[in-house]
């Protein structure tokens, strides 16, 4: 019997172990999305003299920026560790803190940051890194931080770590505005002028590989193509036609460039041959075909037309020369912009005489107007897809703002003398 | 020999014995999974998959011993959550099945005045009658009671799931690259304090951002205590493990 | 402007005049020749210069008249279609290039609002319906040159439509 009674015993625990499979399933299929409390605690320096940059701070104003984290203020850290035995989870917990961020820097010919990334909750490592360069790089150093944490964190590929064309405008009272073509890091920071002149500059693009840039220069009193390297400096005109030279885009393959030129009449899209410089032209109508820019896999093209009366945004097959309209909603919907993802794609939307940036998904068709200011224009996407630049205006003045692709966040980037315009966001750099 | 042919029944009796349990409790256990599995997947599993909002609407009067300002800050809950529902949740769930009792016992006395006009009737008679009455309304009420019962209990479930639901939402910050239609399915053990003492990834949804959001969902809640006003029973039954299936539907893609 | 071609003119005659003085040589005959023919160019110099001094004076008229409507024509919102004041003041334009080979440059210019290079495109779209209107009048295309500033270079800086109407234009130069 005593068998018996222990047979059953086990048959017992056996259904309910069984059973575990039967338990109560509870769906959750909504969320807050707050942004996530994450403390970028100062880096320790274990350089000699003063630390060149604080990294921590850069890093720190990266995650802020994206809108997906809130960094917890350096005021109310209850310690700054720098090595996970140091770290108390308690503490960070009781300051509801959701993850925390601790790093050495030391240098000597290289700077060396070397950091690690803790969930609290968990109380486990969720990521570590070194990242080494050059001490004039630091800056960048710390963009490559943030691009590793945002990753870990998200689940998408931080873009901190790249950098931003700009066209910024000096104006002249009863004289010629000055123009400086100017490159600085994705936040803003360590600008540098590119090109300066009393004639217009506009339309800067990217090269895919982030090594070159293109731009329209008026230097010769008529609009040209020209292309620089970013490295050298070295530059090129590529085109020189009657009227309308304008908005160079470059293929995802880097060897095709699209453009506007109106030799042949009315505006149109031609495609260059960069290697042979040979004009193909793409669009033949009589009305204003421009602003071309690429899908992601290069086979189509997007562009701005109004060939139905207003400018709308079409796209153009390579393969089969066909061109569709893509925008109905809106009587004005004029330079697209595509993110990586082939999907998203931004662009300047009127609405009620106003002008906002708006987001067109190309699956659903659904368009979302994403800013509310009224001289919202030149929509630039982040290569990650989750930001976008544009220009806008602010208190009369020419300024750069971003805004996250769900509208969710938005902020404006440091105001600097005169007007700023014409955001380009780079590629990812090669490291 | 004699001993030996005595001792030979018996032997296959202890033989045969245990043979016949362990096939009784194949059978048994047989049965007792099939149960399980039939009447689990019907019925057992409480797949709460409402909107929060449309099960305020629903339930026992959950916001009751619901902490109120739970769905929106995020960093108060933990304090505000702790002192509130105690005092609360006793009460709240009691009121509740009586006014749903109600209708029935006015319904059954009516049916019966009306054989009363049969004038024989003594008043011993008319005293038994009444009293026949009152306990067929009384068995009546308490059948009716027991069937409350059952359903509360039921509904109780349902309402605590719905309350964890509520509570896990509240936390629930998912990276953007969360898509709907992604599922993490997290196991859930408590202790009867409504304590979580461990939280296992039973399907990983394959990124890992999006699995450990979810893990922090629950690690940020922590415990759910009003799980202690439950009897002992719907707790083993329910919630000491449960599991989440993390499935977001309202992502824009 | 205009005096420049014709100082240029008289230089010729000058030179020439000096070659045939220069290849008649000392013969006496010749140079009896080399005379009459530097009286006569002296003559045909006269002449040109009278006829210079009209032609400048009627010059003068037209330009005064092309002065007076100004160098700028306005445009409506989105549109290229010439008014009815940019046409009038358009044709004083006219009157003063067909007097003379003279090349222009029309600049088209647009308001802030819309995109830059869509802009870019409606002020070329602007420069060429001055050219068209001018080509109907006799003025060959070859001498009208057109070039988009787009949004660019804005005459009122900042917003609303006092400042939009004034940007919203061709300048003929």
């Amino acid at each position: 019997m005593k068998t018996v009674a222990l047979a059953l015993f086990n048959v017992v625990l056996l259904v309910v172990s069984l059973g575990a499979k039967a338990e109560l399933v509870i769906e959750i299929t909504q969320g807050v999305d707050d942004p996530t409390a994450i403390a970028v605690v100062p880096f320790a320096w274990q350089g000699s003299g003063t630390a060149p940059e604080d990294i921590s701070v850069v890093v720190q104003s990266d995650l802020e920026r994206s809108g997906q984290f809130a960094p917890v203020d350096r005021r109310d850290m209850l310690g700054f560790p720098s090595t996970q035995k140091d770290i108390f989870y308690r503490d960070w917990r009781a300051i509801e803190t959701e993850y925390v961020l601790i790093g050495r820097v030391s240098s000597t010919d290289q700077m060396r940051i070397e950091y690690e990334l803790f969930d609290v909750l968990r109380q486990a490592s969720v990521y570590k890194g070194v990242e080494q360069g050059s001490p004039n790089e630091a800056r960048m150093l710390a963009h490559r931080v943030s691009d590793r944490v945002y990753e870990a964190l998200t689940g998408i590929r931080g873009a901190f770590a790249t950098r931003l064309l700009y066209v910024a405008v000096t104006r002249v009272p009863q004289g010629k505005d000055h123009y400086r073509l100017t490159l600085a890091d994705s936040d803003g920071a360590r600008p540098i002028v590119l090109l300066e002149s009393r004639e217009p500059v506009l339309a800067p693009a990217w090269s895919p590989d982030g090594k070159h840039i293109a731009y329209v220069s008026f230097e010769t009193t008529r609009p040209a193509i020209y292309r620089q390297n970013l490295l050298t400096g070295a530059r090129e005109q590529l085109t020189n036609f009657r009227g309308l030279n304008g908005a160079p885009a470059w293929s995802p393959d880097g060897r095709t460039m699209a453009m506007v030129l109106s030799k042949d009449g009315s505006p149109d899209i031609y495609l260059m041959d960069l290697a042979s410089k040979r004009l193909t032209r793409v669009t033949r109508h009589y009305a204003i075909d421009t602003e071309p820019t690429w899908m992601p896999d290069g086979k189509s093209l997007l562009f701005t037309s109004d060939r139905g009366g207003r400018p709308q945004i079409y796209r153009y097959d390579l393969a089969s020369g066909q061109s569709n309209r893509l925008t109905y909603e809106g009587a004005y919907n004029a330079r697209a912009r595509v993110a990586q993802d082939g999907r998203n794609v931004v662009m300047v939307h009127q609405k009620s005489g106003r002008f906002h940036i708006a987001l067109l998904d190309l699956v659903t068709d659904r368009l979302q107007i994403l800013t509310s200011t009224e001289l919202d224009e030149s929509p630039s996407i982040a290569p990650n897809g989750s930001m976008l630049l544009y220009a806008t205006k602010f208190q009369g003045r020419g300024i750069l703002a971003a805004v996250s692709v769900d509208g969710g966040v938005k902020f404006r980037l440091p105001a600097r003398d005169g007007d700023v315009r014409e955001p380009a966001w780079s590629p990812y750099m090669s490291r | 020999m004699g001993t030996s042919i005595y001792a030979k029944p018996t032997l296959p009796r202890i033989i045969v014995r245990p043979a016949l349990a362990s096939l009784a409790l194949h059978a048994l256990m047989l049965l007792a999974l099939t149960v399980n599995w039939a009447s689990q997947d019907d019925s057992r599993v409480i797949t709460v998959k409402t909107i929060p909002k449309s099960i305020n609407a629903k339930l026992v009067d959950i916001s009751d011993f619901q902490p109120k300002p739970k769905p929106k800050p995020k960093p108060k809950p933990k304090t505000v959550s702790k002192p509130k529902p105690k005092p609360k949740a006793k009460a709240a769930p009691k009121p509740k099945p009586k006014p749903v009792t109600k209708p029935k016992p006015v319904a059954k006395p009516k049916p019966k005045p009306e054989p009363k006009p049969e004038p024989k009737l003594t008043a011993a008679e008319l005293a038994d009658l009444a009293r026949a009455e009152l306990s067929h309304a009384m068995e009546a009420e308490e059948q009716e009671q027991q069937q409350q019962a059952t359903a509360t209990a039921g509904e109780l479930a349902a309402s605590y799931a719905a309350l964890i639901q509520r509570t896990v939402v509240s936390r629930w910050s998912r990276p953007p690259s969360a898509r709907n239609g992604m599922e993490v399915l997290l196991a859930l053990q408590l202790i009867p304090t409504g304590e979580i003492v461990s939280v296992t990834v039973v399907k990983s949804s394959g990124n890992s951002a999006f699995d450990r959001s979810a893990i922090n969902a629950v690690e940020k809640a922590e415990r759910f205590p009003e799980l202690q006003k439950l009897p002992a029973g719907e707790f083993e039954k329910n919630f000491r493990r449960f599991r989440l299936l993390f499935r977001p539907e309202d992502l824009r893609y | 402007m205009k005096h420049l071609p014709v100082a240029g003119k008289a230089i010729t005659l000058l030179f020439t005049a000096a070659f045939l003085v220069a290849c008649s040589g000392s013969d006496t005959k010749e140079s009896d020749e080399a005379a009459a023919a530097a009286a006569a160019a002296e003559a045909a110099r006269a002449a040109e210069q009278a006829a210079a001094a009209a032609s400048s004076t009627e010059e003068a008229r037209m330009r005064e008249a092309a002065m007076a409507v100004g160098n700028v024509f306005y445009f409506e919102f989105d549109s290229s279609t010439l008014t009815p004041q940019a046409r009038e003041a358009l044709d004083a334009h006219i009157v003063l290039l067909k007097s003379n080979d003279q090349t222009v440059r029309l600049e088209g210019h647009t308001d802030e609002r819309g995109t830059r290079e869509y802009n870019m495109a409606l002020g070329e779209r602007r420069a060429n319906a001055v050219r068209d209107y001018m080509a109907g009048s006799g003025v060959a295309n070859y001498r009208v040159e057109s070039v988009s500033y787009g949004e660019e270079q804005p005459v009122g800086y900042g917003s609303g439509e006092s400042n939009w109407s004034q940007n919203r234009r061709v300048e003929l130069k």
